[in-house]
């Protein structure tokens, strides 16, 4: 177990910079999600860590030790990947003890270890197959088995739930969590599902195009965003974005938004009298109350959970459509549409217009409309 | 719950130094002098029996000398073996006989390779059996194959003429290897009947690899066996087709075994391929400065034809 | 789709005879090696022979060389694949997985050097062999066959390897590995059944040679392989076909099996390079 700092690691192909000046000092033990759309350069970040790819500059430390040049082999690291690799030609007992009898480990001691691992990861039944016989939630397992047995300094896993099914990933997801908690091995987790990332992580790093954007603590990254790729990566339904001038009128700062009065903070002083980006949750609509006021629309699609709905709706002039970030970043289509996510509506709310409006504790995140910063 | 967090077992310290020549190749830092590394073996022996003859080849072909000679520049260069070649009638024949054999054997290996493909490739009991069989001739040295021909095509015993005589195609007994076109005809039959399993093997793993939904696909818009043929089948099997026909073609133009064997070039020239006649000019007659030039001459026409069917054929990764 | 009845009946007649047509020549020489000379010259000519007689095998045991011409062959064939595997799964390795804008040219070299006419590099070849006094000797078909082998080896293994995910040998060597050992104990394992189908083809490339053998080893005796020596039996025996027949069906006998063994790998091998 270590500490790892990671001190401006740049790469280059060619002419294509893939990562950008990366700097991440990781505390021993700490979960660390690496998210962003593909070709973010996290994945790039990951196989240099692990020795498979070297960086163009930089260097990497691992527990106090510069490992920018050394092979794989010599890192103590292990890798759980997103196809898992696990060896075809080997049975689920050899895959788990590969690496054991790589290092030169007796055999006893192997099986112990595999034995024991196995039986944290609920496979002792499987070891003596081979993984074509093995179903993809167990490939999962036995690729983690692979890595914990090793009881190696650092963990790296490369999107290692994508190739399941949802439900299963959900399980999943909670059981690498608690694993990772209960061994307290430093980790550092890629994946491109901000669910994932929020839901695992002590710390995030968002990144885009090969540059870090933010990092810090799923909280963080949620309340605080600190640019417009941020607020709409993280959080799903994504946030929606708003023109809105800053004006100030006896009640305090705010942003005229379309007939939304958007309370603001003090720091959009210096943006008094022109156009700022408004960011707003679709959590922090709500059906607006009398005659406060609000913002009258017509839903073009109400998608209804049960106990949720989501409303989309238009506001041309006002909407600002930004990339559309999941797996894959999209260029933004046309206007885009804007949700709001409304809970326990009672009256159907297709056709006709409603009045939406703003909930009394939400915040409202402000944007420059050129550099897409946070204004705070 | 086990519990995995007790004290760290002692593992084995990891080596430090290592590598050849102070460089350690498993070090992300020299992967790429690990891939020459590796390229090296192949190159060498390429380098020393394909490229270092090619250019003696090359460079005898320059001179009028009747043995090899091993060095650059030994004696004066000449242009005698070229314009020699240019001027007789037997390369031009040559050149002719290999240009006809040539579009024979390999528009009727692809054709038979293509059909012999599709046969063995639908759904039937035996199947596995039918497509070892039916490319079994692949496995059968050319010597061997051309032996066993030469007795089927015997003038007085063979089996060929006695079926051909009994089924009334021929009046009398032809004698295959004493006549130009029958002699044609019999370097062709003995080609095709080598050659063609090897394009159906190449064919049959193509079109296995063609996905059954288009399939499903061209039957719900309507699309009947033959156009399923044309639109699905062929396009898919581009790639495998191109590949097939540039090897199939670089075989036909430059054996040796079968015609030296079956014929011998005869009679009269008229099976004599280029193949051959360099052959026989280098060690029958020891000219090897003139076959040299036949040989070069052969390089650069397969070198055109290989490049010209690989542009047509632009999909296959070759 | 079921097929109607005499759509089965034409397929299977047309698989029958295509077979039979394509295997004609192989059973024509099992009927021939069995019949005694005179029994060839009958008409019409027998297809089953009235009165098999394995003497003929005897007989070309005891009065012919072909067992050791087979040993020859075989040693050579062995030994070519040998070395040409060991050049063409480094070579292809790396052209799978290092692949650069270099690589890929060495990898076009390796293939373009498949074009270059064998009757061509015979001529200096043999004075290159005569100079290194190994004419008449096995090792300098070894050279050639590894050779010729090599371009074609290269490429179908590469194929082969480009199959097997990349993150198996990044997880052999994240796990302990040396780039050699994650080639040696994971990626060749996984690629067993494409080193077969290469070696069967660099086996039967290097079993059926007649031109270097005729040119390098006509001179020895000794040393010739199964081809040159039923070559020139042939002309020897003229007309005893029954003897000509048994002796070629023994040369043809190994690689036939070989190739029922393999077959089934050998169809994915082939082109496993060639499409994507």
């Amino acid at each position: 177990m270590a500490d790892i700092q990671i001190q401006n690691l740049n790469k280059r192909y060619g002419s294509f910079q893939a990562l950008h000046d990366m700097s991440l000092d990781v505390k021993d033990g700490e979960f660390i999600v690496f998210v962003g759309p593909s070709g973010c350069g996290k994945s790039t970040a990951l196989k240099i860590l692990a020795g498979l790819e070297a960086a163009s500059t930089g260097s990497i430390i691992i527990g106090g030790e510069d490992v920018t040049e050394l092979a794989p082999a010599k890192r103590d690291i292990a890798m759980v990947f997103q196809n898992y690799a696990l060896y075809p030609h080997l049975t689920v007992r050899q895959n788990i003890g590969f690496g054991l009898m790589m290092r030169g480990t007796d055999k006893k001691q192997i099986n112990q270890r595999v034995e024991r691992a196995a039986q944290a990861l609920e496979i002792s039944d499987l070891l003596e197959r081979r993984p074509k016989a093995l179903s993809g939630g167990q490939r999962q397992r036995v690729a983690l088995g692979r890595a914990i047995v090793r009881e190696p300094q650092v963990f790296l896993m490369d999107e290692p739930l994508s190739n399941l099914d949802a439900a299963l990933r959900v399980q999943m997801r909670a059981e690498i969590t608690a694993l990772q908690r209960r061994i307290g091995v430093t980790t550092i987790y890629v994946t491109h599902d901000q669910t994932e990332a929020m839901t695992m992580a002590d710390r995030i790093v968002i990144m885009r195009k090969g540059v870090v954007q933010q990092i810090g603590s799923p909280d963080a990254l949620f309340n605080r965003p600190a640019n417009m790729f941020v607020a709409g990566f993280i959080g799903s339904p994504a946030m929606n974005f708003l023109r809105g001038k800053v004006q100030r009128d006896d009640r305090g700062l705010f942003a005229d938004a379309g007939g939304l009065r958007l309370p603001v903070v003090e720091a959009a002083a210096s943006y008094l009298g022109k156009t700022v980006i408004c960011g707003i949750r679709p959590e922090s609509l709500d059906l607006a109350r009398g005659d406060a006021p609000a913002l009258e629309i017509t839903p073009t699609l109400v998608e209804s959970l049960g106990t949720e709905a989501y409303v989309h709706f238009k506001l041309p002039g006002q909407q600002v459509a930004t990339a559309v970030a999941g797996e894959h970043e999209h260029q933004p289509l046309g206007n885009g549409t804007l949700i709001a996510r409304l809970y326990d509506v009672g009256t159907p709310l297709s056709g006709g217009t409603i009045r939406l409006g703003l909930k009394p504790q939400a915040s409202v995140h402000l944007f420059d409309p050129a550099t897409e910063q946070a204004i705070s | 719950m086990t519990d995995l967090t007790q004290p760290r077992p002692v593992t084995a310290p990891v080596r430090r130094s290592s590598g050849l020549f102070g460089i350690d190749l498993a070090s992300p830092r020299h992967a790429r002098k690990l891939g020459y590394l590796l390229l090296l073996p192949a190159v060498l022996l390429i380098l020393g029996i394909l490229v270092y003859p090619m250019l003696l080849a090359i460079e005898i072909s320059f001179h009028d000398v009747k043995f090899a000679t091993l060095s650059f520049g030994a004696s004066d260069y000449t242009l005698k073996n070229y314009v020699k070649l240019f001027t007789s009638s037997d390369f031009w024949n040559a050149i002719g006989v290999s240009a006809k054999l040539l579009v024979v054997v390999t528009s009727i290996s692809m054709l038979v390779g293509l059909g012999a493909a599709l046969l063995v490739n639908q759904q039937f009991r035996g199947r596995g059996v039918a497509r070892m069989l039916i490319a079994l001739p692949w496995a059968i040295p050319e010597v061997v194959a051309v032996i066993t021909w030469l007795w089927i095509l015997d003038a007085s015993f063979g089996v060929l003429n006695w079926m051909l005589l009994k089924l009334g195609v021929i009046g009398l007994p032809i004698s295959w290897l004493n006549q130009p076109l029958p002699a044609f005809s019999a370097v062709t039959m003995v080609m095709v009947w080598k050659g063609f399993p090897f394009i159906s093997i190449m064919i049959l793993a193509g079109l296995q690899s063609i996905p059954e939904e288009y399939y499903q696909a061209a039957r719900v818009d309507g699309a009947n066996v033959w156009k399923r043929f044309i639109w699905i089948t062929l396009p898919c099997l581009m790639p495998v087709l191109g590949v097939s026909l540039v090897l199939t073609v670089l075989w036909v133009f430059r054996d040796f075994s079968i015609i030296n064997v079956l014929t011998g070039g005869g009679p009269v020239g008229a099976t004599e391929t280029l193949a051959i006649m360099t052959y026989e000019e280098a060690f029958s007659f020891f000219r090897m400065g003139y076959a040299s030039a036949l040989g070069v001459v052969t390089l650069i026409i397969c070198a055109l034809i290989s490049a010209f069917l690989v542009k047509k054929t632009s999909h296959a990764v070759f | 789709m079921k097929r109607k009845l005499w759509q089965s009946i034409l397929l299977y007649a047309t698989v029958i005879v295509a077979c039979a047509v394509v295997l004609f020549p192989v059973y024509w020489m099992v009927v021939t090696s069995l019949q005694p000379p005179g029994s060839l010259r009958a008409y019409p000519p027998h297809f089953l022979p009235p009165d098999p007689q394995w003497q003929t095998y005897i007989r070309l045991f005891i009065e012919t060389d072909i067992l050791r011409w087979m040993a020859n062959s075989a040693i050579v064939a062995v030994t070519a694949t040998g070395i040409s595997m060991v050049a063409a799964v480094l070579a292809g390795y790396s052209l799978s997985r290092y692949q650069t804008k270099s690589s890929e040219n060495v990898g076009l070299f390796i293939l373009m050097s498949k074009m270059l006419p064998a009757t061509m590099l015979i001529i200096p070849l043999f004075g290159i062999m005569r100079s290194l006094g190994l004419m008449g000797s096995l090792w300098s078909l070894i050279f050639a066959h590894a050779t010729a082998i090599v371009p074609f080896a290269t490429w179908m293994l590469k194929g082969y390897f480009d199959s097997i995910p990349n993150e198996l040998e990044q997880a052999a060597q994240v796990d302990g590995c040396t780039p050699w050992g994650a080639l040696f104990r994971v990626i060749l394992p996984v690629a067993a059944p494409g080193l077969a189908a290469t070696s069967l083809y660099g086996f039967v490339l290097s079993w059926a040679d007649y031109l270097f053998a005729r040119t390098f080893l006509a001179n020895n005796a000794d040393s010739w392989t199964v081809n040159l020596g039923i070559a020139t039996f042939k002309g020897e025996y003229q007309t005893d076909w029954n003897l000509v027949m048994a002796a070629s069906l023994l040369a043809a006998l190994p690689i036939m099996i070989a190739y029922l063994f393999l077959q089934r790998f050998l169809v994915g091998g082939m082109t496993a390079g060639a499409g994507k």
